[in-house]
């Protein structure tokens, strides 16, 4: 009976061991990271909301033993950016019962006889009368798939590399003279380059100061080639407008 | 960048807001008479130290003709009285777009003409005061001599000895109204603050306890106390001196060290170096008198020192060792952003704001010893302040408010 017991007590006594040692791992497994994680909350001394007073006259004396405190943290240099998790899409596929008749099938190859391409499928008589019905169809294959629709912008991931692409080449190659420094004067230029970047024609909106006209006219006279476009598009080229405003400084 | 687009027949816009700005090219008409000529050459040793000019000599017509020049600037002499007439042209324009009569004092006064000529040229051009008759003090070390402090002025053609004690000195920094220099006296058996006016040669020194041992101060915006790092058992802490009464109060007493307190030109922030958050690894602070709060501003890095508030407050400019060289960095308050300026191979450190806060000054080590330099507060080049021997290191330069 004593026996029964302590193999019982045992049995119990490793299923809960496991059970908290399953739980510690999902609580500390890297990846999972709980508030207690994040040690810089701790670490810094200098974002409490209180500092002790000085005994001495003064502004303020922070002692040493004060200096573990939570807080605010601010970090200047680390920009911590995220995505908020969002619900995973999920499609719900019907299970249709496909409804093909004979005259729908005539119909839509009356539609497409160009694409289509006659070719002898079988010579095996067909018995019964579906099978004489059929016999009076023409069997064809589809040619090629329906021609995809094309776009004439980037789509907006694409449109995002390919504006920082543009933007550091032009910034680097576009000299405008210190005194323009941020002046509200906008040239507008429309390019049309093919897909490997080459250009192929630009008109330009003059703006109403000729300094800076000059200098967009300068960058353009030594300009044959722009960033390629992504592999992607599906078009040879590609027509897209630029505003020159020298706002920013960047020597 | 903003970019439209999307229906079938718009197309997509980009914005390039952000060009690479470049020097204006200026022309230089040449000028009858030595009168003239010698305010051109001030004018131009100022104008060149700006950053922002590149100075072409000429002839009238030959500017005309030229594309690149975007400024031309004549001068003529006028008798009776005597006078400067200064006509500034900008490129394609018929008439001039500013004008002005100066009178023109005696020959030892031609420089002071030439730098009113060139504070008056970039404003009229680039809509900021200019600086031309700001001073730069700094440390002059002599191979194998003691160190003194030096004033030079902003082109760097006029150099002045400003300490005549026996002791090295060294830290100099300028009072909020420019009448008074600070700074700290290596003597054998102790150091000193010394406080001079910066248009007399007799000084005022401070002394203190022993066991005290001051390593540099600034001063406060009201000019009648200064903030000190005073070293005692090994530990340095911040503190307050009122001149009038001698009081000393602690300011920032940490455990760990606190040197280099800058106060900003409001006088409602105090920025200063910690290693705080780990010993030998200084970081750089900022108190607000008005909140009481202390904020950790630099987490880059594991050297931060130097920090220096811009005239409006608004930025902060200090130097980082990175990969064992000294860069220099510009903090702004308002979006927590480092900018780094410099980029050398070789240690740029302890830089000063102009008065205008369009540039600054720094001392560079390019070759083995170190020079002053000026840089756009917004990087690029840099360009030598003074032409001394190569004998001479040049250190802690401190801009005049």
């Amino acid at each position: 009976m004593g026996l029964k017991w302590r193999f019982s007590g045992g049995i119990l006594f490793s299923t809960a061991l496991h059970v908290f040692l399953l739980s510690a791992l999902i609580y500390w497994y890297p990846g999972i990271i709980s508030k207690n994680d994040w040690q810089w909350d701790e670490w810094s001394p200098f974002f409490a909301n209180e500092t002790a007073t000085s005994g001495v006259s003064g502004l303020t004396t922070q002692e040493y033993g004060s200096k573990v405190s939570s807080g605010i943290l601010i970090f200047p240099d680390i920009v911590l950016s995220g995505q908020s998790k969002k619900e995973p899409v999920t499609t719900k596929i019907k299970n249709k019962t496909p409804q093909i008749s004979i005259r729908s099938i005539l119909t839509q190859v009356g539609k497409f006889p160009g694409r289509l391409k006659k070719t002898e499928i079988s010579k095996k008589p067909l018995s019964g009368q579906v099978g004489k019905i059929l016999t009076l169809l023409t069997p064809v294959t589809l040619q090629d798939a329906l021609p995809k629709k094309k776009s004439l912008n980037l789509n907006a991931v694409e449109l995002k590399e390919y504006r920082q692409q543009l933007k550091g080449f032009l910034s680097e190659r576009w000299e405008v003279p210190i005194h323009l420094i941020e002046s509200q004067f906008t040239a507008v230029i429309q390019f049309e380059i093919t897909k490997n970047g080459r250009l192929l024609s630009w008109s330009m909106e003059e703006s109403a100061n000729s300094a800076l006209n000059k200098t967009v006219k300068k960058l353009l006279k030594n300009l044959q080639f722009l960033p390629s476009l992504p592999e992607s598009y599906p078009e040879d080229s590609y027509k897209f407008g630029v505003r020159f405003t020298p706002a920013n400084f960047q020597l | 960048m903003c970019v439209t687009g999307g229906s079938a027949l718009a197309i997509d816009y980009f914005e390039i807001t952000n060009p690479k700005f470049v020097p204006v090219k200026v022309g230089l008409i040449e000028g009858a008479g030595s009168e003239v000529k010698a305010i051109q050459k001030v004018f131009k040793a100022n104008l060149e130290k700006v950053l922002y000019f590149q100075i072409i000599d000429g002839t009238k017509a030959e500017f005309l003709k030229s594309e690149e020049v975007v400024f031309r600037l004549e001068l003529l002499l006028k008798k009776n009285p005597d006078q400067l007439e200064i006509s500034l042209w900008t490129q394609g324009e018929e008439s001039p777009v500013a004008q002005k009569l100066l009178p023109l004092e005696e020959a030892d006064n031609l420089r002071k003409t030439g730098l009113l000529l060139a504070d008056w040229f970039v404003g009229e051009t680039l809509n900021f005061k200019g600086v031309s008759d700001s001073k730069i003090a700094y440390t002059s070390q002599k191979t194998n001599r003691r160190k003194n402090i030096m004033l030079s002025s902003y082109d760097g053609t006029l150099q002045k000895r400003f300490s005549y004690n026996l002791g090295s000195n060294n830290l100099a920094s300028w009072s909020f109204d420019n009448k008074n220099i600070l700074y700290t006296t290596f003597t054998r058996s102790s150091v000193q603050l010394t406080i001079q006016p910066s248009i007399r040669l007799r000084a005022k020194i401070l002394s203190f306890p022993s066991g005290f041992q001051p390593l540099g101060a600034s001063w406060r915006k009201d000019g009648k106390s200064i903030l000190l790092t005073l070293m005692n058992k090994g530990n340095s802490d911040i503190y307050s001196y009122n001149l009038a009464d001698s009081k000393l109060e602690k300011i920032f007493a940490w455990k760990s060290l606190e040197t280099s307190p800058q106060m900003s030109q409001d006088g409602q922030k105090i920025a200063f170096v910690s290693d705080s958050a780990r010993p030998r690894r200084p970081q750089i602070y900022v108190h607000n008198m008005l909140t009481n709060k202390t904020e950790r501003v630099t987490f880059r890095g594991s050297y931060n020192s130097s920090p220096k508030w811009s005239p409006d407050g608004s930025q902060l400019v200090y130097e980082r060792q990175i990969k064992g060289v000294f860069q220099l960095f510009k903090y702004t308050l308002l979006t927590r952003r480092h900018l780094q300026l410099t980029f050398g191979r070789y240690d740029s450190e302890k830089p000063d704001w102009s008065p205008n806060g369009k540039q600054i000054v720094f001392s560079a080590k390019k070759k083995n010893v170190s020079k002053l330099y000026y840089i756009s507060a917004f990087g690029g080049r840099s360009i030598r302040v003074t032409t001394n021997a190569n004998d001479i290191a040049e250190t802690n330069p401190v801009w005049s408010k």
